[in-house]
């Protein structure tokens, strides 16, 4: 995960986010990174040139994220001229899919495309983990999606052969991005099992029910340790969409979000500010511990924790 | 100093709780009420922790309106604290004491950050209670110093 070298400069961490036109890739990405929230990607337009931003992610993490238009003409170009260019040094592919192309006509094309940028990867970045994205799976019927995705995954493994890929299965619409971008930010991570384990013995001394942490600009989430069980798998996506949701109309008041505290009769739960590049949350039910505790723990736990989070990222 | 030295030993070794893999001290939640329940007795009527912005980290005794309490309390050590300083051109403020309608308070800095109080009935004996609330003090000063450095 070190920054490899070519020609003497240091190249950061590179993760492509690729597609054909249409697949959703700039809402996507506008949404986990720029916080549009899914109203506002219908006035984003098609994307017509390469947008390569440079978003800032887990602290020294650069994602390079190269949105290439995916247009027909466009991209035939742009693959040939700079196909070595855009391959190199990948980390990451994240490859998208509209669901309702890969149920119709267009499919061909859908895989051709796809088995082009395989190859490329192939040639120039062997080792760059591939995550596929069967995406806009709001449009399938609720009954039938289980049985789409589980057909779409088995023949894209197929496909991708002798390369090994995840696959997820997402729409703009509800918590499915976050949880297919929260396992990619999970991988990219070398010391998680550790940091998993510190997070787990800082939620049994707080006599927490769980404590999570998110990475800071995306709420993504990177841990969790849960010492209480809780019935709702879906709970963190859930909770990232509804704080990036109000951190986004703190920003419109003119108000910068930096932590909450909610109370009520069955638990108390604390969103703050952690490391330079995480937010933490402390879920604690135990009615009989005041805040203050909880708060002072937290507080202490920040320093030794943000040693051990730079630590832990590819520079 | 007036209460039964070993158990309190005992309970402020239990206070902070040593995490091998954070490699930090953390404080134990449960703990705090324990050692403040050493001096609830011979006229003690409550005895409360807070910090100096006004949170409450721990009561014991009588625990009505403890946050409130907790609050006011702070106040009123941040005030005489910078009096002492600015006006008096003291070092250090070492303990205020309020005589009130139904009883006192004595309230005392622990570790520069925290503040503890005694709620104290009118009946009390005065300097066994004030040395009680010094002994204390110590010994929380000296639990928590690894946490505060």
């Amino acid at each position: 995960f070190a920054g490899q070298h070519f020609s003497g400069v240091t190249m950061k961490s590179k993760v492509l986010l690729m597609g054909k036109g249409s697949a959703g890739k700039t809402s996507m990405r506008s949404i986990i990174f720029a916080n549009y929230i899914p109203r506002d990607t219908m006035r984003l337009g098609v994307t017509i040139e390469v947008e390569h931003s440079h978003v800032r992610f887990l602290g020294n993490l650069v994602l390079n994220l190269w949105d290439c238009g995916g247009q027909k003409t466009f991209m035939e170009n742009y693959f040939e001229s700079q196909k070595d260019h855009i391959f190199r040094n990948v980390e990451v592919l994240i490859y998208v899919f509209d669901i309702m192309s890969l149920q119709g006509d267009e499919k061909e094309k859908d895989v051709e495309y796809y088995k082009s940028c395989l190859q490329a990867i192939q040639q120039h970045s062997r080792t760059a983990k591939i995550f596929v994205l069967v995406h806009k799976m709001d449009l399938v019927e609720a009954s039938q999606k289980d049985a789409v995705f589980r057909n779409r995954e088995q023949e894209l493994k197929d496909i991708s052969k002798p390369l090994e890929i995840q696959c997820f299965s997402t729409s703009i619409w509800d918590e499915t991005l976050y949880k297919a971008w929260s396992a990619i930010t999970y991988s990219l991570i070398p010391n998680i099992k550790t940091l998993e384990s510190q997070l787990q013995e800082f939620c049994k001394i707080c006599e927490a029910d769980e404590v999570v942490l998110f990475e800071r600009a995306t709420f993504l989430v990177i841990s969790n340790a849960t010492r209480k069980d809780h019935k709702d798998v879906h709970r963190f996506e859930k909770i990232s969409n509804i704080i990036k949701q109000f951190k986004l109309s703190c920003s419109k008041a003119q108000a910068a979000f930096s932590g909450m505290e909610v109370r009520n009769s069955n638990f108390s739960a604390y969103i703050d500010v952690f490391t330079t590049t995480t937010y933490i949350m402390v879920i604690v039910s135990d009615p009989t511990i005041p805040s203050a505790v909880t708060l002072f723990n937290i507080e202490m736990a920040r320093n030794h924790f943000e040693k051990f989070v730079q630590q832990s990222v590819p520079v | 100093a007036g209460f039964p030295k070993s158990d309190l030993r005992a309970i402020l070794r239990n206070l902070l709780d040593f995490c091998k893999l954070l490699r930090m001290s953390l404080l134990r939640p449960k703990v705090l009420p324990q050692i403040l329940n050493q001096v609830v007795n011979d006229g003690v009527t409550a005895a409360l922790l807070s910090d100096t912005k006004g949170s409450l980290l721990a009561s014991s005794g009588d625990k009505k309106d403890e946050l409130l309490k907790a609050a006011i309390i702070a106040g009123i050590w941040n005030s005489y604290d910078a009096f002492a300083k600015e006006g008096m051109g003291a070092k250090d403020l070492n303990m205020v004491i309020m005589d009130c309608e139904k009883g006192s308070l004595v309230i005392v800095p622990v570790t520069g950050i925290l503040v503890l109080c005694l709620f104290v009935e009118p009946s009390a004996n005065f300097p066994l209670i004030k040395s009680k609330v010094a002994a204390l003090k110590t010994h929380l000063d000296s639990a928590l110093k690894a946490l505060v450095s």
